[in-house]
Parts: C-alpha cells; structure tokens; sequence
C-alpha cells in the first residue's frame, strides 16, 4: 500500500518538473559569479583556501590560478583567506584583493603569492677543550666556536633545501678531532637544532698510559700474552683502535649499566666514569653496589670491560668515557622487582630508565635442565625497554650466550657413573648448551654475545645457538702452567681477559694470599696492588665489550635506534673461522648436519651458530654509523604466532629422515625478517635427543636446537620458543618447514604441533 | 666469572677421556628426582606466571646472610638445624623441614622463612616471595585493590600497568592470589615465584 502511494507521488512530482522545464512560467535563478584568482610561487603541498570561512578547496603544488567550486551571487560578500599553508616546502601564502562584494561578473583579481620559510641550522658542541674550532654549513657561512654548548649559523636555510653541516677548522692546543653527527638533511618547517658536535682527542692504544693496555688483546691483538703462557694471533680483535685515533670516540654521553653481582665504584680505574648516586645496591637500599664478597666481583670485572678509565692506571675500557651505573641484581634474591629496576623500569631507587646500553653477563640456571617459558613481565619490560626508553629510540640490552658448549648445570665428568650430562654433547663435537635454553635469548629485544678467543675462534666454553647475534672477545683462562697441577687443558694457559678486579690482595680474584693460578693474579708485577685480573672470561666478557662497542656506535651517531644499532652491528661484524667444517653425525639413513658451517642467507648475511654474523668490528660499526639515517627500518612489526593444527607426527628414532612440516607465512606485515621465533610442542622420553632445524621460503636452513644436547633430564617440550637470526633480511612470505631429528637411540616421541612468528619490517 | 671455578674444579676431578658411547646418564638423575618428588606432600594448587604449581608445606626456604655463610648455617639461624638442604636458588636454600607451614612468609629467629612451591610441569622448585604481581584494568584502583585484599601496595610500573603488593604477615598467599586472580577489576595476578635464577655467564 505504501509503495502505491509513493508511486503517485513520484509520477506527480515528474510531470510538474516537466512544466518548468519547458520554460511556460517559472522564475530563472539568479545568476552566480565564480570567485578565483592567481597564484605565484606556490611550490609546497598541502594549501587549502577557504571562502567565507568554508568552502574549502584544496591547491596543487605548482598551481598558478584558483576558483572556488562555491559561486556567490551579485552582492553577496566574499572573503578569502588560508585554511593550511604549504608544506614540502614550507611555505607561507598571503592573500591580496581577498575581500569584497561581488558584482556582476566573476571575481578573478584575487591574488595568491607564497614564499618559502626559511630556518636556522644549530646543535650543540660536546667536549671541546682546544681552540679554534670553525663549523660550515653547505662549505659557508664559517662559524667559529669559542665553547661548549648551543650553536646557531646565521645564514638561514629555505625549506626543501639541504644543509650539510661540518668542520672547516679543528681545535687546536689541545689537538682535538670534532666529529659532527645529524649533520645533514633536508630542511623541514622548523628550526633545525640536533646536529652534534662531538670533541674528542684522539689517541692509539700504543700511546696511552695505561700501562695495562697493550695487554689488552681485545682492544688490539698484537699477539701478546696478556700475562698468560700462551699468545694469540694478531689481528683477531674487535679493530677498535681506528675509533679511537681517527675520531677519538670513547663513549662519551653514554650510560651503561652492569646488571650483575655489584661494581666496586671507588675502583681507581672504575670511579672516574661512575655516576655519583645512579647505582643501586638491592640488598641496603643504598646507591653503593660494591660487593661484599671476598673472592672476586664479577660485576667489577665486567665493568672494566665496558669503561675503565684512560688514565695512568690499569687498561682502559672499550669506551673509556662511557658512564657507568651498577645494579647488583644477580647478588640480590632476584625478585621481579629488583628485575624491571634493573632493566630500565624505574625512574628512582633506582634510576634505570637513563641507560642506553644494558649489560646482561648472566644466564638462567636450570637445575632441571627443560624448557622453561619467559615471565611475561620480563618481556614486558624488555619491549617497553627498547620502546620508550633513550626518548624512543629504544636501549639497548646486550646479553651473554652462556658459557655451556662443554659444562651446563653440573662439571662435566665423563668418566663418573653415570657420566655428567655433557658427555654426549661433546663427544659428538656439540654445544651441551643452546643460548636458546635461556628463554630471554629468544627475544627479539636482545643482543645475545657469543665469546672468541684471542686465536679468533670460539672460546672452548662459549655456547652455540642461533639466538646469537653477535660474538666478541671472551677469552680463555689467562693461568700459567707453573702454577698449575700437571694435565691441564691446553686452553688454560692461553689468553684471557686484562681487567678492573676488587681493589687490594685480599680479596677479589687476584690476591696475594692464595695461588691464583697466574703470577698476575697473585700480585705479581705489574699486579702488585692486585687491583686487577688476567683471568676475566666467558661470554660475561664478550658482553661488556660488544656493549662498549655500542657505546662507540651511539657516540657517533646518538640518533640510532636500537634496531638500528643491531643492525649496524650484523652487517658489519667480521667473519671468523670461515673455514670451519660443519658437524656431521652419523645416523640411520645417513650423515646429519647437526651443527651448519657459515650459512648466507637470501639476503646476503653471513651466520654461524658459534658466531652469530660474526666478530664486532668496532670500526666498521662506528664508519657505518656515522653516515647512518636514523630510523630507516620503520616501525618493528610481527606476524603474530601462526600455528600448525594437532599433527602428533612420529619423529623416527635415530634417523636422519626426521619428521617436517610447513607453515605459510603471509607477504605482510612484514617483508624484511629481523628475528624468526618458532614455539614447539612435542611428546618425547628424553628431549635432549631431538635436533630442531627450521627453513626459510629461500632455502635457507638454520638449526635451533642441537641433537644430543644437554636437554636431557626431562620429557617433552611444552611450546618451546626458540629464535634465529639466521634469517635476517630475508623476505619471509612463504612456506616454512620444520624438521625434527631424533639423534640418539633408544627413546621415541611426537611433534605434536608448532608456530612461527616472524618479527621485522 | 665462574667458569675458571668450574675449570679449576675439572682439573682435579675430570677424566680426560670422553665416553664413547652416547649413553643418557640423565635419565637415572631425572628417576631419582621424580621419586623425591613423589615423597613430597603436595598443597594447594597456585596458578603462576610460568604455570601451575602446588604447594609443598614442608619444604621451606631462607636466605643466606652472605656468601661466605654455608647451607647447614643458614639453616640453623633459622632454626632448622639437621633440616635435608634441597637445593640452593642463588642467595635462597631450600630444605625440607620437619615442621609442616601454611604457604605465608615468617620471621623465624632473626631468619625470613619462605613458603615453596613445586612446578607441575616440570618438578623445578620455587620460592613464594609474598610478593604478589598484579595487572589491574585501571592504575587508579591499585590503592582499593590493596585495600580489599588486605595486601601493602607496594611500586608501581605504568610502562607496565603493574602493581607489586606484599602480602601481610599471616596472609596466606596462595589464598591471597587466588583471591586476586577472582577480582574483577584485575586482567592478571600472579604471586611472585623465584624458580629459576640468574648467574654469572
């Protein structure tokens, strides 16, 4: 009934519209009149003008006239006006002739005339002492810089053009090198006030008087002893003298902080880069961490790594004028709490959210050795670390691989009955511990450090896995054979590490009390005052100095994020070892790679599970970074855990057939892998059994979990999460596999289901 | 660093030889493990952070004064002199007592006792702090959480949206946590459980 009425209506309506339009009677509207004009100079984007505070209409770059969609009619008033100025350039656009009423006829003599903005270029200078430091910008507008502090040229610079800012003129007296960081870009809508201008002295290692520091093999291997029997070969360090000599960087500005057992912070080679009052010990309450221990301080040895002073004492630290804050966690009871204010989750008692760099030389002990999940208040904390803090740009966590290749929860003891749990491991030539059995090294948020020797190969202790990002020099054990019981291990007496050890020779590591296993530690010359040790190893070293290197990276270009930084860090680190065979075993069905050679992936990157993308190199870092533009990795994205159904697939035993399966990954969000997490689920009667492998759509193949490692107390795997770097830069769209290896006779099991998640951009 | 410890302890103790066959010596260990654990009475089942655990009312825990303080004298400051040491959790012994507990943290003579759980999973102690880690929907009821639970609130982590709470003296903590864990205005709580400690590496 209704649509009847609607009908009559409508057929009503079309037959009086039919009468108009023939002209028989109706009143023609009045005429209307367009409102426009010219435009000179318009070259940004983005302007939109308004008519009578409407009417909006928006204006192409590079447009030289304009009429408004909205017609007036005679009389009415006009006025036209800018709603949004131009920008890409910036630009600022006046209007003239822009009011009035309208006549009879269109108005057209409105007139549009934009100039570009022009804007300041400035910064800040840092550490200048000498004199006679002169800036240009764009090879003019010389700029001499009597101090410290903010600086502005006075030429100004048009929106859309480039600046470029740099040193026509080095201090002198003292001698200094400025090294100048955002120095260029293209100017934008503001005032451009972030170029740093960095003053340092530059130095070698051969002219310093530290008198510890050419022994100092990590810094430069020059095949020297430091103070053990053995030498290493030169070459093999982290190239960091080129740093120092030709920009002079140290670390200035940067804080890093020791999250270990405590630091000794009136050290004589320790206080001068201490921050008074910023460290914190958990078990007082009080901002002195020092340790009450009697036999040696870790945190003050890995502290020495990171930022022993340049002075007349001891070695110097990777960066020397980085500055330190100690929390004494791994002495405290560990509790959460004391975790996050570690970790850059308090802003007093203490302060962490200030660290740029955070030293992890711990690991977690698995008195039953099994997989165990991360707390999710530790990721938490972790995310937000590299989220919110260094104003958004995100700190940056370094964090030891573990030092598990021959040892794990016990000594190893191949002769007992039964044998102690690495046996297996080692007699098959594999790390008895995975860096990913530590569930924090299967973060995307880390640094995982694995240790090199002063030989350039993997330290005999240093543990292996794909969760490695990096290596660094750790180390051996720095002991001489004199003062040893016959039958030791070669790698005893080969080189350690030279550092900052508890003051005095009675207590710490190095005393004058108790044979030490090194004339160095037992205060001999030049050890007398026994402040420091010859004996520092393990992936706890390769830590702190991987984090001095990024010291350096974050002096030169504070503007990194910490993306960037690993980043810098993977493609600029060294091959090692690059001959190393990969390790076969023999299974049913034949040979297994259990352990890869160097690996190139799709994207060109070169991994190893004892090395990650190799040894630091502190040059390369630092020259990458220099030149660096900030942030060009856009925002970190994942793909969200995807997830195979219920497969309760039967994983042969020892067989080299395995078991696979396949997931599809899609082409977004991410396009470029930074990490690749894999989470496993299966049934087994001794875990330490199965090899975990995972290939990439490219074909490149990563292992993730040794064969016949030290995961052998428990059954089952309960959505293990393990993560590789191998795949770094790859486009990840498309099918995953994952194969599991049963290496080792005698108990049977099920991969019963896993996921992916692929983190990148 | 603690490796040139454990090398120093293989000089004297280790065979140079690597056994030949790949025998799994683990599995006696893990046997033995799993029969202690049977002879353990279980309590209240807790949900934690890393999964369910149980209670274990006779099995304790109390933290060492310093490092130079040994299990047996750490032990006997709390007053459990004899007591069977379990394990040690970086600076936290754990013994199994004669004495049966509620699962609430105590002062005994000069010692703090902590209540210890089991994990159901993977047989791996842990430590009941008395602390309890809350997510609250809004930061702004922390306070009248605290108050209705009878907990202390302790720091707060935005970054986070977490709260930390102790529980008082007497207040049993898993009953605590439960509690929490049915509170509407809370998306997550879990009392805080020391499991796994970190070491030097």
């Amino acid at each position: 009934m209704k649509n009847r009425l609607a009908a009559v209506v409508l057929i009503a309506l079309a037959q009086l519209a039919g009468c108009g339009g023939g002209g028989g009677g109706g009143t023609p509207p009045p005429p209307t009149y367009s409102i426009g004009g010219a435009i000179t100079g318009l070259t940004g984007s983005g302007l939109v003008l308004q008519l009578n505070g409407g009417s909006n209409l928006p204006v192409n770059a590079n447009a030289t006239a304009f009429t408004f969609v909205t017609q007036l009619g005679s009389g009415a008033a006009y006025t036209v006006s800018v709603l949004t100025q131009p920008t890409n350039p910036s630009q600022t656009c006046t209007v003239s002739n822009g009011s009035g009423n309208v006549g009879s006829a269109n108005v057209a003599n409105v007139s549009i005339s934009c100039t570009t903005n022009s804007f300041t270029v400035g910064g800040t200078v840092i550490g200048l002492t000498g004199s006679g430091l002169v800036l240009q910008n764009n090879l003019g507008n010389n700029l001499p810089i009597g101090g410290n502090g903010a600086f502005t040229f006075t030429t100004l610079v048009l929106s859309g053009t480039h600046y470029a800012v740099t040193v026509l003129t080095q201090p002198s007296a003292p001698a200094q090198t400025c090294n100048v960081s955002s120095a260029s870009g293209t100017m934008g809508a503001a005032n451009v006030t972030n170029v740093g201008v960095n003053c340092n002295v530059t130095f070698t290692i051969g002219s310093l008087t530290d008198p510890l520091a050419t022994q100092q093999w990590h810094l430069k291997n020059t095949g020297q002893n430091a103070f053990a029997d053995g030498t290493g070969i030169a070459g093999f360090d982290i190239n960091v003298e080129p740093v120092f000599s030709t920009y002079g960087f140290t670390g200035n500005g940067v804080i890093a902080a020791v999250v270990d057992t405590g630091m000794e912070i009136a050290h004589e080679d320790l206080a001068a880069n201490v921050i008074a009052g910023g460290s914190w010990n958990f078990n007082n309450s009080t901002t002195d961490p020092t340790s009450t221990a009697t036999n040696g301080d870790h945190g003050t040895e890995v502290s020495g790594l990171i930022a022993m002073a340049r002075n007349t004492l001891g070695g110097i630290g990777v960066a020397p004028r980085a500055r330190l804050k100690g929390f004494n966690f791994l002495s405290s009871n560990q509790s959460e709490q004391f975790f996050l204010d570690s970790l850059g989750g308090s802003t007093s008692n203490p302060n962490s959210s200030d660290v740029f760099v955070f030293n992890q030389s711990f690991g977690v002990t698995l008195p039953v050795p099994h997989d165990i999940p991360i707390d999710p208040m530790d990721e938490a904390q972790y995310l937000s670390g590299v989220t919110n803090l260094r104003g958004g740009k995100g700190s940056l966590y370094v964090k030891a691989a573990g030092n598990g290749f021959n040892d794990m929860a016990q000594t190893r003891n191949c002769a007992a009955v039964p044998p102690s749990n690495c046996c297996i491991a080692n007699a098959a030539s594999l790390s008895c511990e995975n860096a990913n059995f530590d569930p924090a090294n299967t973060l995307p948020y880390q640094i995982v450090a694995g240790a090199v020797n002063a030989d350039g190969i993997k330290a005999s202790y240093s543990t292996a896995g794909s969760a490695i990002w990096v290596s660094a020099p750790g180390g051996e054990f720095g002991f001489n054979a004199s003062l040893l019981n016959p039958g030791f291990p070669p790698e005893l007496v080969e080189p350690a590490m030279v550092t900052t050890d508890q003051s005095g020779c009675t207590i710490g590591t190095s005393t004058n009390t108790r044979n030490n296993g090194s004339t160095f530690n037992n205060g001999g010359a030049p050890n007398n005052s026994c402040n420091y040790t010859n004996q520092m190893n393990g992936t706890s070293s390769a830590t702190p100095v991987t984090a001095g290197v990024i010291a350096l990276i974050l002096e030169a270009n504070p503007a990194l994020t910490w993306r960037d930084v690993k980043h810098i860090l993977a493609s600029t680190a060294r091959q090692i070892d690059a001959a190393r065979a990969a390790v076969s075993v023999t299974l049913t069905g034949g040979s297994y790679v259990a352990e890869p050679a160097w690996t190139i992936n799709a994207a060109g990157f070169k991994f190893h599970n004892w090395y990650g993308f190799g040894m630091v190199d502190a040059s390369a870092a630092v020259n990458m970074a220099r030149t660096y533009a900030a942030g060009q990795l856009g925002t970190l994205a994942n793909t969200g855990f995807i997830a195979s159904p219920t497969l309760n697939l039967t994983i042969p035993d020892n067989s080299v057939t395995g078991v696979t399966s396949t997931l599809a990954v899609p082409s977004t969000p991410v396009q470029f892998v930074e990490a690749v997490q894999i989470s496993v689920t299966a049934t087994h009667t001794y875990i330490g059994d199965l090899g975990i492998e995972l290939r990439s759509p490219s074909g490149t193949r990563s292992v993730l979990k040794n064969i016949r490692d030290g995961f052998d107390s428990s059954d089952n795997l309960n959505g293990m999460v393990l993560l590789s770097n191998a795949f770094y830069g790859e486009n990840p769209a498309g099918t995953w596999t994952i194969k599991i290896v049963d290496g080792n006779g005698g108990d049977v099991g099920m991969l019963t289901n896993w996921k992916i998640r692929v983190y990148g951009h | 660093m603690n490796i040139r410890i454990i090398v120093l302890c293989v000089m004297l103790a280790a065979s140079p030889a690597l056994a030949q066959e790949p025998t799994k010596p683990a599995k006696a260990k893990a046997a033995e493990r799993a029969a202690m654990l049977e002879t353990l009475q279980k309590g209240k089942e807790i949900q934690g952070s890393r999964g369910q655990y149980f209670f274990l009312p006779e099995v304790h825990a109390v933290e060492h004064k310093d490092s130079a303080e040994t299990p047996q004298q750490t032990l006997a400051r709390a007053g459990e002199s004899g007591a069977q040491v379990l394990e040690t959790k970086g600076k936290l012994v754990l013994f199994r007592s004669a004495r049966q507990k509620p699962a609430f943290v105590e002062r005994v003579a000069g010692a703090t006792v902590y209540p210890t759980v089991v994990n159901a999973r993977t047989g791996t102690f842990g430590v009941l702090t008395g602390t309890l880690v809350v997510k609250p929907k809004k930061l702004a009821d922390a306070a009248a959480i605290a108050s209705s639970h009878g907990l202390e609130k302790g720091k707060e982590y935005p970054q986070l949206q977490a709260v930390f709470y102790r529980a008082k003296a007497g207040t049993d903590i898993a009953v605590a946590a439960a509690a929490l864990q049915s509170d509407a205005r809370i998306e997550s709580a879990y009392p805080e459980i020391i499991e796994y400690v970190r070491v030097p590496k």
